[in-house]
């Protein structure tokens, strides 16, 4: 039976007993999608990935894959692909046995027919010429290729990576992004990805899960999650983000007024949390802008900086000031970090404006 | 480190393995002597007293229709019931685990003699007469450790999650144990089996209480003859002991600098 | 479920195993022991405290005294002369580390009876140090039934064991610790006595504990070794069982020993508790 969904899960719940559970998680991934699961350490990401595979119980809900309940099934049958962070490649077999490893059980394929499949597979991996090493003759990022492989070449309907790429340096880490990404359009087949990396989630995925303390804090495209956050966690998990406590609310035509704590106002957009919830305003450092006072037609969200900090960080300097709003008022309880061009020398003070496109509302949690 | 001090280290640890070693050298050196009285060290060398051991049968009976065989059959069956012990317990939960392996290793630490005296009285209480059974069992019991320990410290230096992989892949469990993790353990199952084997091959503690007149190793041929025998065929005797364990013990070390 | 129960299963029939030829044996013992001696079966129908009375006696305390005073002294022995060999094993390059593991590993595994022979010829009336004993002009030669050849005895019987447990304790201490002394001022012996030995200590206890038992109950060295001088606990039990048939009485014996190691491991297992910084 065929379905859009290559994984649903419905009310999955693993119930540790001490008070620690994850989920219920709700969530469908469809077919060809890469998806991840992002979260920081403790989540629930790992569990959830490993019930899916069928490593740990779940105490409540279904697991579906391409419409299949594979709840109570055995991981060796529900031929879903894992590629796990220590690669776990077979020490005794070279490459190429490794990678023919799930097709000798299957014993559908044999002889020429299982080296031809086995060969395919690592050239579409790039490792052709390395068949007949052994695993601990490769380079971290050639396991890691081996590890895929290994699992591809079963044609798996679905594939998990558990943070398959932490283990290698930086450099490295971003080329195999890329690679990783690009394997992922050619075969079609849907990849489900943990990693506590946000900058990996948002460059490789269609989709982001965002889990926190064991429940989905938001589902999204990354620049959904990165520009429409919902919650707080959120907003300060992926990527940098100022966050403002909001006091009070009220709407303004198809904006909101949030209230800070001292009487400053910042105007929000409308497509962050309604004025009943709002709880902080989400404020990304890049969208604090250095504006000249002389050209501005109002002070609205417009405020004078001063520079508190402010430390070298490669292509931009990251500098820590206190607000004031431009029109007076008294300043803005906490302080706020913003970007300045390196060679942009100041006198300690300068005028800023946030867009209220870029003000966004958050809740204080997402469920 | 000065030279001064490095020098007497290395005295020192040098002193103790010639301490440790000085009786093995002495038998080895009696062995080879060509004078029948024990002469240390040999001024003349010979091996005619391995040509009579081949034609003492007391001696030569009791290693190889004795001590070998025995030690053969007690490896295997040591091997069977450790290598099961060991990945059963790499099999539970921690914290049980821990607890099970130092229960399973309690015959280690447990004085052989009391346990010769034991099994000697539970095998008169239950009517079974003393045979090499009887006493492999006995040897079984105290020689499964040293499976158990090797195994498991093979197991130990394997990636937990090889399994799970192979599973992944499609595996059942038991496919995944002899496709995966048995062809692992393999210098560990074998280092282990010698161990066994050594154990029994050089008991004495057991074989005192429950040796009987056709059941008699070797160790306990020595021990029995010793005040008897006047020329040094006992001496060769005793060396086959040593060069059969020495033999094997550098197997074993082969094994494990291979696996790391 | 089969996957929570077969490492249980799998670890059964060993454990059966103990349960039946370590455990239900000693608690045969125990009842056997409070047993009358009997001359024609196993034991007697009464029951009687006269198997452990008799050890009360002269001849038997003596002999058990022997027994605990000698495994004490080898044992301290043992626990000095080990150290360095120990360190050389933890702390030696892999080469050497696997040449000194051999010529350990080879007495560890040669039967103590191979052993004990080769002491007997050596300390024995035609043996060399007798030679060069009688070449001097001194009388007798023999050191067979002297504490001095029962002691070597005991002690390259031990030696082994102890040199694990103090290598396996030593490898676990890092060499950074011992740099870092030095960088402080600490040489030589000083770093032993600060760092090396007290971050041994649960190695030394465990060598302590294993080679007391190993030597409290050595059989083949002191009846080898001893002469009729020197008896110990293991030879009563011998004597017990094989030559007089009370086997009550061995049980006593045995039961006694059990004793006196268990109280030892309690002893030395306070003593570990205790001393905890």
């Amino acid at each position: 039976m065929t379905s859009a969904f290559a994984l649903k899960l419905e009310a999955v719940v693993r119930d540790y007993g001490n008070g620690a559970r994850v989920g219920p998680i709700d969530c469908e991934i469809r077919s060809g999608e890469f998806v991840s699961l992002l979260g920081p350490s403790g989540c629930g990401k790992t569990t959830l990935l490993r019930s899916i595979a069928g490593f740990e119980k779940i105490d409540a809900g279904r697991i579906l894959v391409e419409g299949q309940d594979v709840s109570r099934m055995q991981p060796h049958r529900r031929n879903i692909g894992l590629v796990f962070q220590s690669y776990a490649l077979f020490p005794h077999l070279t490459v190429a046995q490794n990678v023919a490893f799930g097709l000798k059980l299957r014993r559908k394929l044999r002889g020429s027919a299982l080296q031809e499949k086995v060969a395919q597979a690592l050239s579409v991996v790039g490792l052709s010429h390395l068949a007949e090493r052994l695993p601990s003759q490769l380079s971290g990022g050639q396991q890691q290729r081996v590890a895929i492989a290994r699992s591809i070449v079963l044609d798996p309907p679905l594939l998990l990576l558990d943070e398959p790429l932490s283990n290698l340096d930086f450099k490295l880490r971003i080329q195999m992004r890329e690679e990783l990404r690009h394997l992922q359009r050619r075969l079609g087949t849907t990849f489900v990805y943990v990693t506590h990396d946000q900058t990996e989630a948002l460059a490789m995925s269609d989709r982001i899960i965002v889990l926190s303390g064991g429940h989905i804090a938001q589902i999204g495209t990354p620049a959904e999650i990165y520009s429409r956050p919902r919650s707080r966690f959120v907003a300060d998990f992926v990527g940098a983000s100022n966050l403002l406590k909001v006091e009070r609310c009220a709407p303004r035509g198809q904006q909101i007024e949030a209230f800070l704590h001292g009487g400053a106002m910042l105007l929000c957009g409308a497509e962050g949390a309604p004025s009943g919830t709002a709880a902080w305003i989400s404020v990304r450092p890049e969208n604090i802008r250095p504006v000249d006072p002389a050209v501005q037609p109002d002070w609205t969200n417009t405020f004078l900086a001063t520079v508190v900090s402010r430390t070298f960080c490669g292509d931009r300097d990251e500098a820590i000031v206190r607000l004031a709003p431009a029109g007076g008022g008294s300043e803005i309880d906490s302080p706020v970090t913003m970007h300045l061009d390196p060679g942009q020398a100041t006198q300690g003070t300068l005028h800023v404006r946030i867009e209220p496109q870029q003000a966004v509302l958050v809740e204080e949690s997402a469920s | 480190m000065n030279a001064v001090q490095r020098f007497a280290w290395i005295t020192a640890i040098v002193g103790v393995l010639i301490f440790m070693l000085l009786p093995v050298m002495v038998v080895v050196g009696i062995s080879v002597g060509a004078s029948a009285t024990y002469d240390f060290p040999p001024r003349e060398l010979s091996l005619r007293w391995f040509a009579n051991l081949l034609h003492t049968p007391i001696f030569s009976d009791a290693l190889l229709k004795v001590s070998l065989p025995l030690g053969i059959a007690v490896a295997l069956c040591s091997t069977v019931l450790g290598l099961a012990a060991a990945l059963g317990i790499a099999h539970l939960p921690e914290a049980a685990g821990r607890r099970l392996s130092l229960l399973l290793a309690s015959p280690l630490v447990f004085p052989q003699v009391l346990l010769g005296v034991a099994l000697f009285l539970l095998y008169a209480r239950a009517g079974m007469p003393l045979t090499m059974f009887s006493l492999g069992l006995g040897h079984v019991l105290i020689a499964t450790p040293y499976v158990i320990r090797s195994v498991s410290a093979a197991l130990g230096g394997l990636d937990s999650r090889l399994e799970e992989a192979a599973q992944s892949l499609g595996a059942s469990p038991t496919q995944a144990l002899f496709r995966v993790t048995l062809p692992l353990l393999k210098s560990g199952i074998l280092s282990g089996a010698v161990f066994a084997f050594i154990v029994s091959f050089s008991d004495i503690n057991l074989a005192i209480f429950l040796s009987t007149a056709g059941n008699t190793t070797l160790p306990m041929q020595v021990l029995a003859q010793m005040q008897f025998v006047s020329d040094p065929t006992i001496a060769a005797a005793a060396t086959v002991q040593i060069l059969v364990v020495a033999a094997l013990v550098m197997v074993v070390q082969f094994l494990l600098r291979r696996r790391s | 479920m089969t996957r929570r129960t077969t490492p249980w299963l799998a670890t059964a029939p060993y454990a059966l195993m103990i349960v039946a030829l370590l455990a239900l044996p000693l608690l045969g013992i125990f009842d056997l022991s409070l047993r009358e001696r009997s001359t024609t079966g196993l034991a007697g129908a009464g029951f009687t405290t006269a198997n452990y009375a008799r050890l009360a006696e002269p001849y038997y305390l003596n002999i058990i005294w022997q027994t605990l005073r000698l495994a004490l002294i080898a044992t301290l022995i043992e626990l000095v002369v080990a150290l360095p060999v120990a360190y050389a094993m933890a702390r030696a390059r892999p080469s050497i580390k696997a040449v000194i593991g051999i010529l350990v590993m080879i007495p560890l595994m040669t039967s103590v009876v191979v052993k004990t022979f080769g002491w007997y010829i050596l300390f024995g009336n035609e043996g060399p140090l007798a030679g060069v004993w009688r070449s001097l002009g001194l009388p007798g030669g023999s050191l067979l039934g002297t504490q001095f050849a029962v002691l070597c005895g005991m002690v390259e019987f031990g030696l082994p064991f102890m040199i694990y447990s103090l290598s396996a304790a030593m490898e676990k201490i890092s060499p950074s610790l011992e740099e870092a002394a030095a960088n402080l001022g600490a040489a030589g012996w000083r770093v032993w006595w600060l760092v090396l030995l007290p971050l041994s200590r649960a190695g030394m206890l465990s060598g302590f504990l294993l080679c007391f038992g190993v030597s409290a109950s050595a059989y083949v060295v002191p009846a080898l070794l001893g002469g009729t001088r020197i008896k110990m606990a293991a030879q009563l039990m011998y004597d017990d069982v094989l030559v007089a048939f009370n086997w009550p009485g061995a049980s006593a014996v045995a039961m006694l020993l059990l004793l006196i190691l268990l109280l030892v491991l309690y002893a030395a297992m306070l003593l570990g508790k205790g001393r905890k910084p």
